[in-house]
């Protein structure tokens, strides 16, 4: 019962007209309420009267009264609008009655006779009442708060949509949404969230229907608003949930502003942090608030050490106050600032200060931009140096054009007048004189052009560290005692360049270094190495671009120089020699040259600490660019040559240089000796160079004596003295040529070249009588050359005809170029020219434009052109006119004769070179039918396709002993002359070691300690005994012998084998060739074999990789040279890539078919084009008879793997069949010792890698004494350490090593193969003999 | 081989843990009770005996794990010992001198 109903009193009216009803009714009621207020009406006016009059709790109306009626009454309430419940009391109860009654509205019916329901009845009712008013002043709450929730959606300032999160459609937008889409509301109605935001919308819903714990979301997203604009928004979204459909309100804020301020502000904060120019922030009074990385470069100081101080750069005090100076004044400063690092370092930098000011115009920051410009202090230097160096050229070379003309007519004149004069005329002296001071004047021109960058330049790619040894060699036995001499060269430093400029360069700067502590002594060091520049590197001297340069260094420990002398040093004439010692050329020279090839030069003094100078010369793009590159074929030979000089350093280096260039060579240091040597067999030598000045005999009287043992024997000078002054001595009549010191290999060559083809053309002449026919013969064969010369100056013109004929050709001669093309097309149809030589500058028409037209009309007449001022352009335009050579004015006749007797003999020569090329092609064509072949009768086979006829690659296999075959693959660097040699050469060291190994005989010895003599230990392996490492030697010995040998600068890849079929292992050595590929059967794939090495003979000890691998059977290797692996598609696409698809697809293929068929699709991939030599060899691990004292296993590498193995292990030493009889304890030491192998290998090895193997062989000798271990890996191999590692019983390191040497008897590791060895059998002691093992523990 | 470990109280010497492996020490077990053992070791007292009863070998890896424990026994002042060693696994542990590390009793 409600506590409403118990307190006050109820109020009751009735609608009665029987007023003992109303009282039976109500006495009914006060049984049950003992306060009731009650009236009682009987007319529509007398219950509407009451309702007015106050509040009624219920109204009890009779069903049917005279002149009214519960209808009546019910009408009443209801028109006024009353919820009172009303309840009919009848005393008729008739179902239809009941039925209307409670249709127009009535409560409850109850009937008189019944009237106990009535209480419980009004009491329902009025429970119901309450309610139903609860109910009412909801809903109008309810209402109330809709409106205002509505104000609050529509008046919203920020936009909000209301969103059905299943159909994504807008059920609702405020206005602000409409104004920031710039859509109608309606309109956006329409849309749906996916016009607005794309394909998010769905992601949005989805996250809102997935997380039904949360009622709030917010999203960052990107919206489009009506003029296609996409903005930056922030969505709120509350959800709505409603019964099945879930509503959300999505307020959106518009971020987009303060997006691209966060944007702007992150591109500023990166910019400045990134900024090469280094930068920091202080406040007004220089306290730094903040400094980017490049500051930080710069200064070394960090941010975080500088921050809330003083900006403090050391030796610039200035600064700071500057900055607090510009903060004042409030205006930007610059200027220049010379700070000091934190490491010291002194750096030159433009320096910004600039003011931050804010609205008011205070100043609140300050910007402190600091710029390195110590690199643009030291060009602009460097580039005042090379316009001043410029003008003084300029001016030289103006000097020198018309000095060389002057100088021209002197020595020509000079030699002229000497000619004619008699024999033993006094003047001969004087005029010898004038001569040899002319000739003086004429190397001094040279030099001057040389300085000014007038001369050619004639760059080969060479390697630098060859030019240098070779000067050094040179100067060292010059260089007194008391100077210490170091060098550190590297080999294989390419540059492009002209080898004698090279030579003079390093010549000089040494011999400066000389000067500077030729009293004191001291120190001279000489460094060359490869460095390379990157653009970012603070050390990269001034004028050079990044990449890869030579670097060398030559330092002495002189006198040094001050800074005066040290500014002017590169200066042309500028000495500190006294007058006459110097000519003050030869670092102008040596600064001109380094420039012209692109380098720079940097000098370093300090007054009486020394010297240093430090060359960089750009090394050439070509590194590939093999050794013969340097030298040109023409030079090399094969002829017989006798050198004699009493230097023994200048006879070596002569020996070796002519030997690299395939010449035979024979020195003697004595002339005696050699005129014994040459009288013992005269017909033995094709040539012969002699010194001039010697002890015992001079080269002059030398030569005389074996030219009158036999005339025709060509001998060449060698002199001291300058080309000139050995002429001026009147010797020249006794040799063919002259070659001056200092001369590089290539100048001897070159002159032994030139002579030899003279002497071989004099040869194919038919000699009768060996003097005089023969010269005369000699004279009708140059008489057949009729020489066409086109020179304007008279004097030049003669002088070339009296040169010319006196060597006897017949000269036609031309005024110019005009006159000469006319002569030629005269001269044509009779007897044609053989040799064009002409002036450039000539009137009517120059040499240039004759040069072209008669390469055009015949391009076989060699054509030579003279150029008075060594004019760079004019040759580079001949050259390419096809020109043959050039002369430089002045020249001497021995020049002129020497250019046109081989422009002629190249002319007959060139036929022969085309034929000779059109062989090899032949040659070639015929060996791509090639298919593979077996190696004699091993089971290997090879495909061998040499490039050229010249060098390449070799592949040899032997049986070993023990039916194990040992093979070789090797690949000389280059297709040369050379080449060819070297593998020759190469080919004679293997086979002398191999022999020497006895490799190709039974061996008896069993057993060898690793002390032993090397060559029983390559021995003892080709036997199949103790495996020591035999590849490893052999690589020694090749490797020593190509760098004590004659072709030491022609490194030789190889890769060596050992394979042994019957137990399927196959030991790898790798000096320079990486590639092999083995096809496994089991696994049906190819991998390739990685090891690495470098080529033998350019270390001083090989670097080499060892793999041992055991082959399964049916497994296949491939082994091939760079020239297969390397083959390039058209599209660059290496063959390396695909090989190993290729070789796996290839495995149901005969392995010689196989090897056939790979070679094919090699060369069908570089669509024919190979650009090497191509040697590929296979083989195929066959079957091998199961043998009963063997255990072989390979097992992946698992931990568990390996308690199997040494259970495996643990049978076969017990297998009675065996018959071993061995303790317990030993075999718990074997199988203990093969678990750390094993260990060892999956763990370390193999790193449990799950695709890796681990292969296990083991073997019981034929005495059953003795037991070898092999557990393999697939890692990279490790070195054993010494045998003597202390065990400390602390440490927690691997003890597996140690453990395995107490209890084998030897150890051996090759690449990844750990082999040991174990004793069988007792010795009388009762022990297994260890001795390593006992001092390693105790 | 697998190995189930126990590791048991000794009931007359509360204060004393003995680790008892029930199989070898080697590659293929030495993880799991590495793990176990090291564990166990934490509830240690005063001792801690290795009972090798059950062990017949011992590799490189197990003499790791026993250097292992004993360290962690002597940073906290716990004695340590092996017990019930097989004469071979004696032999080895001579080999490293770790009897002089700590008392090791044949079984």
């Amino acid at each position: 019962m409600s506590p409403e109903i118990v307190t006050s009193p109820l109020r009751l009216l009735f609608v009665e007209d029987c007023e003992d009803d109303f009282v039976l009714v109500l006495r009914e009621l006060k049984q049950e309420w003992e306060d009731i207020e009650s009236k009682r009406v009987d007319t529509r006016e007398g219950l509407k009267e009451m309702l007015a009059s106050k509040t009624w709790d219920v109204v009890i109306s009779d069903h049917a009264m005279p002149g009214f009626s519960s209808e009546g009454a019910l009408e009443v309430l209801q028109e006024l609008g009353l919820d009172i419940p009303f309840i009919v009391v009848s005393g008729v109860v008739r179902e239809e009655i009941v039925t209307e009654t409670m249709r127009n509205g009535a409560h409850d019916f109850i009937s008189k006779s019944n009237l106990v329901r009535l209480a419980p009845a009004i009491q329902r009712e009025l429970k119901e009442a309450t309610l139903r008013k609860e109910r009412c002043k909801i809903q109008v709450q309810l209402e109330a708060s809709e409106r205002r929730h509505a104000s609050l959606f529509h008046a919203n300032p920020a936009p909000m949509l209301l969103i059905d999160a299943g159909s994504l459609l807008i059920e609702d937008a405020n206005p602000a949404a409409a104004k920031f889409f710039g859509f109608p509301v309606t309109s956006l109605r329409q849309v749906g969230l996916r016009a607005i935001i794309g394909r998010q919308a769905w992601t949005i819903c989805k996250t809102i229907k997935q997380q039904t714990s949360k009622n709030s979301y917010r999203f960052s997203e990107q919206v489009r608003i009506s003029d296609g604009s996409l903005r930056d928004v922030e969505i709120f979204a509350c959800v709505l949930r409603q019964g099945p459909k879930t509503h959300f309100y999505a307020t959106i804020f518009d971020e987009t502003e303060r997006h691209n301020a966060e944007i702007n502000q992150a591109r500023l904060v990166a910019a400045v942090e990134q900024i090469t120019e280094a930068l920091a922030i202080t406040d007004a009074k220089g306290v730094v608030c903040y400094a980017n990385s490049a500051f930080e470069k710069l200064t070394g100081q960090r941010m975080e050490d500088i921050e809330g101080h003083t900006l403090d750069l050391t030796c610039s005090d200035a600064l700071p106050e500057r900055i607090v100076e510009t903060a004042i004044q409030g205006d930007p400063w610059e200027g220049r600032v010379s700070i000091r690092t934190l490491q010291g370092k002194h750096v030159e930098t433009n320096v910004t200060i600039s003011p931050v000011k804010d609205a008011e115009g205070h100043v609140h920051d300050m910007v402190i931009v600091l710029r390195d410009v110590t690199r643009e202090i030291e060009t602009e230097k460097q580039l005042r140096q090379v316009e001043k160096m410029d003008a003084l050229g300029a001016l030289a070379a103006g000097i020198t054009h018309d000095f060389n003309n002057v100088l021209t007519a002197i020595l020509s004149a000079t030699e002229l007048i000497k000619w004619n004069l008699p024999e033993k005329s006094p003047l001969l002296t004087k005029v010898d004189a004038i001569l040899q001071a002319g000739l003086f004047a004429s190397g001094l021109t040279k030099q001057i052009l040389a300085f000014s960058r007038r001369t050619e330049e004639r760059g080969i790619p060479l390697d630098l560290s060859v030019i240098t040894r070779n000067s050094l060699n040179m100067l060292r036995s010059t260089l007194p005692n008391n100077i210490e001499q170091h060098y550190e060269i590297s080999s294989g430093i390419w540059v492009t360049a002209d080898p004698s400029q090279l030579h003079q360069v390093i010549i000089n700067l040494v011999l400066n270094a000389f000067h500077a502590m030729e009293h004191s002594g001291g120190l001279l060091e000489v460094s060359l190495s490869e460095v390379l520049m990157r653009p970012d590197a603070v050390d990269v001297p001034a004028g050079l671009e990044e990449g890869r340069y030579a670097k060398l260094t030559i330092r002495d420990t002189g006198c040094g120089m001050d800074a005066q002398t040290l500014e002017r040093i590169f200066e042309p004439f500028f000495t500190t020699k006294a007058a006459g010692e110097g000519t003050g050329l030869g670092l102008s020279v040596v600064h001109a040259t380094i420039s012209k090839l692109g380098g720079t030069i940097q000098v370093n003094s300090e007054l009486g600490r020394g010297t240093t100078f430090q060359v960089f010369l750009p090394c050439s793009s070509g590194v590939q660019a093999t050794i013969d590159d340097e030298l040109p074929q023409d030079v090399g030979g094969s002829e017989h040559i006798l050198f004699v000089d009493d230097e023994d350093i200048l006879t070596a280096l002569a020996k070796q240089g002519l030997q690299n260039l395939g010449y035979q060579v024979s020195t003697r240091t004595s002339a005696r000796e050699a005129l014994e040597l040459f009288q013992s067999n005269p017909k033995y030598f094709d040539l012969v160079f002699t010194d001039l000045m010697m002890a015992d005999m001079n080269g002059s009287e030398l030569a005389n004596r074996m030219l009158e043992i036999r005339p025709d024997m060509p001998i060449i000078m060698v002199s001291g003295l300058p080309a000139s002054s050995a002429l001026a001595m009147n010797v020249h009549a006794a040799f063919k040529g002259i070659v001056t010191k200092p001369f590089t290999p290539f100048d001897l060559a070159k002159n032994a070249r030139i002579v030899l083809v003279k002497a071989q053309k004099s040869e194919s002449y038919p000699i009768t009588s060996p003097d005089s026919s023969r010269e005369s013969d000699d004279a009708h064969r140059k008489q057949s050359h009729s020489i066409l010369v086109a020179e304007d100056s008279h004097v030049t013109r003669g002088l070339i005809r009296k040169w010319l004929e006196r060597s006897g050709y017949k000269v036609i001669e031309a005024k110019d170029g005009q006159n000469a093309w006319e002569l030629y097309a005269e001269m044509n149809t009779q007897a044609p020219i053989s040799l064009l030589l002409t002036d450039v500058e000539m009137p009517r028409m120059d040499g240039l434009e004759l040069a072209k037209r008669m390469r055009k009309a015949d391009p076989s007449i060699p054509i030579a052109i003279f150029t008075s001022n060594q004019d760079q352009a004019s040759i580079k335009t001949a050259l390419q006119l096809g020109v043959n050579d050039y002369l430089n004015k002045p020249f001497e006749a021995q020049e002129l004769i020497g250019c046109v007797e081989k422009l002629l003999a190249e002319r007959s020569s060139r036929v022969e070179a085309r034929r000779s090329a059109e062989t090899a092609q032949a040659v070639r064509l015929a060996q791509r039918a090639m298919v593979a072949v077996p190696e004699k009768d091993l089971s290997l086979y090879s495909l061998y396709e040499p490039l050229t006829d010249a060098g390449g690659d070799v592949f040899r296999g032997l049986r070993c002993s023990s039916n194990s075959v040992f093979f070789v693959l090797a690949d000389v660097a280059g297709h040369s002359v050379i080449s060819s040699y070297a593998v020759a050469a190469f080919l004679a060291m293997l086979s002398t070691h191999v022999s020497e190994c006895h490799g190709l005989r039974p061996i008896v010895h069993s057993h060898h300690d690793e002390s032993e003599h090397d060559s029983t230990a390559f021995a003892c392996a080709m036997s199949g005994n103790v495996p020591c490492d035999p590849l490893r030697h052999l690589a020694m010995k090749l490797n020593h012998d190509i760098q004590e040998g004659p072709f030491s600068e022609v490194p030789v890849c190889v890769l060596l084998g050992l394979w042994t079929p019957e137990t399927g292992r196959l030991h790898l050595l790798n000096a320079g060739i990486p590639h092999g590929l083995v096809c496994r059967r089991e696994e049906g794939a190819t991998y390739p074999i990685e090891i690495n090495g470098v080529p033998l003979g350019v270390l001083p000890k090989p670097m080499v990789e060892e793999r041992v691998i055991y082959l399964q059977p049916g497994d296949r290797m491939l082994l091939g040279t760079d020239g297969f692996f390397d083959v390039l598609s058209p599209s660059k696409v290496i063959f390396n890539d695909t090989a190993p698809e290729q070789w796996n697809a290839l495995k149901e293929t005969p392995i010689d078919w196989a090897l056939s068929i790979i070679c094919e699709v090699a060369r069908n991939h570089g669509e024919g084009v190979i650009a090497d030599d191509l040697l590929v060899i296979g083989f195929e691990q066959p079957l091998p008879a199961a043998k009963h004292d063997e255990l072989r296993l390979r097992i992946p590498s698992t931990a568990r793997l390996i308690d199997l193995a040494c259970k495996q292990l643990t049978d076969f030493l017990g297998d009675p069949a065996k018959g071993l009889t061995l303790s317990s304890e030993r075999r718990f030491d074997i199988v203990l010792a093969l678990r750390e192998a094993l260990t060892n290998a999956v763990y370390h090895g193999n790193q449990e890698r799950p695709d890796t193997f681990v292969d296990l062989y083991c073997r019981i000798d034929e005495q059953a004494s003795k037991l070898v271990i092999s557990v393999t890996d697939e890692g990279q191999g490790f070195e054993l350490g010494p045998p003597t590692i202390t065990v400390d019983p602390l440490s927690e390191r691997g003890r597996g090593l140690p453990l395995i040497r107490n209890f084998a008897q030897s150890l051996k590791v090759v690449g990844s193969e750990l082999t040991m060895e174990f004793n069988l059998k007792e010795n009388c002691d009762g022990e297994y003999q260890n001795h390593n093992a006992r001092q390693e523990v105790g | 081989m697998v190995n189930t470990k126990t590791i048991t109280q000794d009931k007359k010497l509360a204060d004393v843990l003995r680790l008892s492996p029930q199989g070898d020490l080697v590659a293929s077990s030495v993880e799991e009770e590495r793990a176990s053992m090291l564990k166990a070791l934490e509830s240690a007292e005063k001792a801690v005996i290795l009972d090798l009863s059950s062990t017949e070998l011992v590799d490189s890896l197990g003499i790791t794990l026993i250097l292992g424990l004993y360290k962690s026994c002597q940073k906290r002042g716990i004695t340590f010992s092996v017990e019930g060693a097989k004469k071979d696994i004696v032999r080895v542990f001579k080999l490293f001198s770790l009897n002089k590390l700590f008392p090791v009793s044949e079984g």
